[in-house]
């Protein structure tokens, strides 16, 4: 099963691993087991939730919500199965 | 009930609330662990369990069914009856409070009476963060409570609150759109003044602490510091409780008339018990060092770097914990196996967690690296660096074969909250130390009291008659006693020693090395030696008192003398020696490898849910040291090594 937030088809949505430093978006899928997404879920990584990307590869550290106070750590193979729409 | 998301400070705010007046048991049927403790209100006493921290109660996870379970009033701690709560505190982390809030519609919607924490306020406050509480308890219609579990701010009030706990006015809607716009809705309310700044030093540590090369310096750094507090540090109380313990058995000695209560005592329950509770000064630095690893928010950075050294293993970042903590005692490190989420990640690490070197090894590794390099301690000091090395590497070997095997499976890929730095509690970690020394105390005190008792038995029946050589010494001690005092006490000891070395090879025990020696020829060891082995069995450090009786009469291994006996004792031919260069090698390999160890196999099976992985980690663990030994003792015979 794949969560999608259904307005996106026209945006430019790229996974998680591919935001540059510092880059803002929005997720707009996440492409992972039901077990895994509602972990991601319940930590804040969820579909249209913003996230600020801190740091690349492994791993892969973002900042969520409005206020950005969350910091989330997910190893490389996680961050591939987050997209993200940039900018948001 | 406690109930709030991982790193909201709730353990912090429990210890705050109830001080040491909690016990820590587990739910009936799980592993999982809770803390019961007592708060002391105006009215009276309120009881207070605090539930384990998970990010949603509604998750497929065994920490989140346990949760649910125990708000539905179906579970219970164990000793405690089961009934649904009074009331429901939820703990709220200030500086994150839109995640929290969806942990708080999910306990709304339980429609228990409750009251809300929003603790860190001290450190909300500190980044900019405004939370107006006020807006909240009226949106709410139930107490909301500033509070720093850190500082005591607020905790006068949060006692005060948890005596008139009130069921919420509002209820969130259970679609996620909804739920989506009930949190944003009221993170508006309670977050209208915030203007949070960047937390930039978090950030720069970080990128420091999870670099591929400065991360890994970083952490061998760290692990090593540990270490040396271990093995340095927790010394000192170490010696105290092993003096404690042999003053114990002297004390019962005298007291107790000759007997069989007297030699249960003294041979059985207090060296059994006395010889794993050495351990506890270890466990608890172990855990007290942890716990402030914990708090200042390293170790969940430590996990990612962790996780590139494990995976190629197929072990996750968090067993590095389990696996670190078995240097010292496997068994708090399989308990601390409890924290991987993937069953198959979780068992793999239970099954090779024994690999590790831990102490009970190290007067093994003395006694035979002292027999091996007699006259150089740097080559000793190698040698016992190279165990460390091969029980690691053995450990880590396994783990890819039982995950390429039986525990085939891809593992579940890590995601961690990262929380912000800070200064560490020395209460906390002080209080965490106490309660994993209890639950080891505890443990100490049933299964390994069992244990001690079977094997005291076992080496202590049949009572063999006192030898003719023991006699005539005796009756030469007594013929001596008045004219030649110290002759006829040298004499007496003689003729206890030649009775204790009789006891044991008559007993089950000795009938038992002989048993095994046909299998253990192979390896180097004769019927003495195989005693020491299966001995070893009640906690390994036994081999060192059981191979000195054995060869020597005598318990104390650690004068010179004691040592040049053990390795001039010969074999029953008269000639070899007991302890050949190659069998103290073989010995060496086998005890690093080797399952001699009782209390681990029941932790096991406890821990990963039956008897058939104890069994697996037995054979297991047995088949590759006797293999390791075998190859060891062939190498070194062909080498010419004798």
């Amino acid at each position: 099963m794949i969560a999608t937030n259904p307005d996106i088809s026209t945006r430019r949505i790229v996974p998680l691993t591919q935001l540059k430093r510092g880059e803002r978006g929005v997720i707009s899928e996440t492409r992972t087991d039901d077990d895994s997404r509602a972990l991601l879920g319940a930590m804040g990584l969820r579909v249209s939730e913003p996230i600020r990307l801190c740091r690349h590869g492994e791993p892969c550290i973002v900042l969520t919500g409005a206020c950005e106070t969350c910091r989330i750590g997910l190893t490389r193979k996680l961050a591939d199965c987050v997209y993200v729409e940039v900018g948001g | 009930m406690l109930l709030g998301n991982p790193n909201t400070g709730k353990t912090t705010l429990f210890n705050r609330l109830c001080g040491l007046r909690h016990k820590t048991a587990n739910f009936p049927g799980t592993t999982l662990e809770s803390r019961l403790g007592v708060v002391r209100a105006g009215s009276g006493e309120i009881r207070l369990d605090d539930l384990p921290g998970v990010y949603s109660i509604e998750l497929d996870q065994h920490e989140a069914r346990v949760c649910r379970l125990a708000l539905e009033g179906s579970l219970a701690l164990g000793g405690e009856s089961v009934r649904a709560p009074d009331a429901v505190c939820v703990v709220l982390d200030a500086t994150s409070l839109p995640r929290n809030l969806r942990m708080l519609g999910e306990a709304l919607r339980r429609r228990l009476p409750m009251i809300v924490a929003v603790n860190m306020i001290d450190i909300a406050r500190r980044r900019g963060i405004v939370i107006n509480t006020a807006a909240l308890e009226r949106e709410l219609g139930c107490p909301v409570v500033p509070v720093s579990g850190r500082t005591g701010e607020g905790v006068e009030a949060l006692v005060a609150a948890l005596e008139r706990p009130r069921l919420a006015t509002t209820t969130p809607p259970g679609d996620p759109t909804g739920e989506r716009d009930w949190v944003e809705r009221l993170a508006q309310i309670a977050e209208a003044d915030t203007t949070p700044s960047a937390d930039t030093f978090t950030e720069r540590l970080d990128l420091a602490f999870t670099h591929p090369v400065v991360g890994l310096a970083v952490f061998a750094l760290v692990m090593t510091g540990v270490f040396w507090a271990l093995f340095r540090l927790a010394t000192i109380p170490m010696d105290l409780i092993d003096s404690l313990f042999t003053s114990l058995g002297g004390f019962v000695a005298s007291a107790l008339p000759d007997g069989l209560i007297a030699s249960m005592l003294v041979d059985g329950v207090i060296p059994g018990v006395g010889g794993v509770a050495v351990f506890l000064p270890q466990i608890c630095l172990l855990f007290f060092l942890f716990s402030l690893l914990e708090d200042t928010g390293y170790l969940a950075r430590a996990s990612f770097v962790a996780d590139r050294v494990l995976r190629p293993f197929g072990l996750p970042g968090h067993a590095f914990i389990p696996l670190l903590s078995s240097h010292a005692c496997a068994l708090p490190g399989i308990m601390a196996a409890r924290a991987i989420p993937d069953r198959r990640e979780r068992l793999a690490t239970i099954l090779v967690a024994p690999f590790m070197t831990c102490s009970a090894r190290l007067p093994v590794y003395v006694l035979l690296t002292s027999l091996l390099f007699k006259d150089s301690p740097a080559m000793a000091a190698l040698a016992f660096t190279g165990c460390y090395a091969l029980g690691a590497c053995a450990g880590v070997v396994s783990a890819l074969i039982f995950r390429r095997t039986i525990l085939r499976g891809e593992g579940r890929p890590m995601a961690l909250e990262l929380p912000s730095y800070k200064r560490p509690s020395v209460r906390d970690a002080l209080m965490n130390a106490w309660d994993r020394g209890l639950v080891f105390a505890r443990n100490a005190g049933s299964v390994i009291l069992s244990i001690s008792i079977v094997l005291w038995w076992l080496a202590a029946y049949p009572v063999a008659p006192p030898t003719p050589e023991s006699a005539a010494l005796r009756e030469q001690a007594a013929a001596l006693v008045h004219s030649q005092p110290a002759e006829a006490g040298a004499l007496i000891t003689r003729a206890d020693s030649n009775e204790a070395q009789h006891r044991l090879e008559s007993s089950f025990a000795g009938m038992l090395g002989r048993a095994v020696e046909p299998a253990l020829a192979p390896i180097g060891y004769d019927w003495r030696i195989s005693i020491g082995v299966l001995s070893s069995f009640a906690a390994r450090e036994v081999f060192v008192s059981t191979m000195a009786v054995v060869l020597t009469g005598h318990e104390d291994a650690d004068s010179e003398g004691v040592l040049g006996r053990i390795r001039q004792a010969k074999r029953d031919d008269g000639v070899t020696p007991v302890l050949t260069r190659a069998t103290a090698w073989s010995l060496l390999v086998f005890f690093v490898l080797a399952m001699q160890c009782l209390p681990t196999l029941v932790v096991t099976a406890r821990e990963a849910g039956g008897w058939k992985w104890a069994a697996l980690q037995f054979a297991w663990m047995t088949g590759v040291a006797y293999a390791a030994a075998l190859t060891t003792f062939t190498i070194c015979k062909a080498m010419g090594i004798a």
